[in-house]
């Protein structure tokens, strides 16, 4: 599975966005390495003209931090 | 929404006098264009307010409409305001008219609801209506945060474990075999609180050691995004045993109507 990457500057800028009427971008999601990622589908879907460019962000292999047990959420 | 100029509260109000006025407000703001959404959570509306489980509420999301305009307002106040406990959705979370749920990587939702200011401790429920049978880790259906002492709801965890935890840090595990339903928990005493899956009560000695005080409930994740289908919302004071099962046989009467029941 695929996502899309962002910088931190990039990240930085969608924080408070809305992507579509009455949803937000989630601005708070890392990969198992540290990056900061966007599902694919939330870029494509994406009708704010502000932020069009997250269509065209680059796609990585979607590497989720694993958790074995549940944690204390 | 308006109808011939008028609104639906107006409307229904003049020419539908068996419509409550709690629905008509829910129906204004959600826009419920389908007539026979309209009359089923009228219907709703109603045996909750009979059986004086409206009163308990804070939260009452009944989903339906199967948008995200229409998912997000509250029935018991359906301003859209965020002090009236209206949702915010953040990444992916598809609707549709059967519920919504996350895409599992990066949706999830926010009631606006703060456990520590606006509930009280020994005196709290939570619960929701899952349609998707599906066992994954970390990922909570309904939680107030990463903090606790606070409250979680995981339906069926990886190893098929109904997991949960209410005002306490310590979390409680008990076997189901699916995750259909309404889960959830209630809270009305200090020494233990019950939890449910539909109709089956788990009873769990769990003193409440205080509320979780940084966070709104919501769908929330740690690092796993739960993808699990969600159909009706509660969040109130506590209920007791016989008021849950009226809760849930109103729930469960509800999705029946909507074609939607699991």
């Amino acid at each position: 599975m695929k996502v899309k990457l962002l910088t931190p500057e990039q990240k930085q800028k969608l924080v408070g966005q809305q992507h579509s009427p009455n949803s937000y971008f989630n601005t708070d999601l890392v990969d198992a390495d540290g990056n900061y990622i966007m599902a694919i589908e939330t870029a494509l879907n994406c009708t704010n003209n502000n932020f069009i460019w997250v269509k065209d962000l680059p796609e990585i292999e979607y590497k989720p931090i694993i958790i074995s047990n549940d944690p204390e959420i | 929404m308006e109808f011939n100029g008028r609104s639906y509260y107006l409307v229904m109000l003049i020419y539908l006098p068996n419509f409550n006025k709690q629905a008509c407000n829910f129906i204004d703001a959600a826009a419920l264009s389908v007539e026979s959404d309209r009359i089923i959570l009228n219907e709703l509306t109603k045996s909750l307010i009979i059986t004086n489980l409206w009163d308990l509420a804070y939260l009452i999301n009944p989903v339906i409409g199967g948008l995200a305009n229409s998912h997000k307002y509250n029935l018991k106040d359906p301003r859209d305001d965020d002090t009236a406990y209206r949702l915010t959705f953040y990444g992916t979370i598809n609707h549709t008219t059967t519920g919504m749920a996350g895409n599992g990587i990066d949706g999830y939702y926010l009631t606006n609801l703060n456990e520590d200011s606006i509930m009280t401790l020994n005196d709290m429920s939570v619960f929701v209506y899952l349609r998707t049978n599906l066992a994954m880790n970390t990922a909570a259906d309904i939680t107030t945060a990463a903090v606790a002492p606070g409250t979680t709801v995981i339906s069926r965890n990886a190893t098929n474990n109904f997991t949960a935890r209410c005002q306490t840090s310590t979390t409680s595990s008990d076997g189901v075999s699916d995750s259909l339903g309404l889960f959830g928990l209630s809270r009305l005493a200090a020494a233990n609180y019950k939890k449910y899956k539909n109709t089956t009560e788990f009873n769990r000695v769990a003193t409440s050691t205080g509320k979780s005080n940084s966070a709104f409930i919501g769908m929330r994740a740690s690092s796993t995004y739960n993808n699990r289908e969600q159909a009706f919302i509660w969040i109130g004071k506590g209920v007791t045993t016989a008021q849950q099962a009226l809760l849930y046989n109103i729930v469960q009467t509800y999705q029946t109507q909507l074609g939607r029941q699991v």
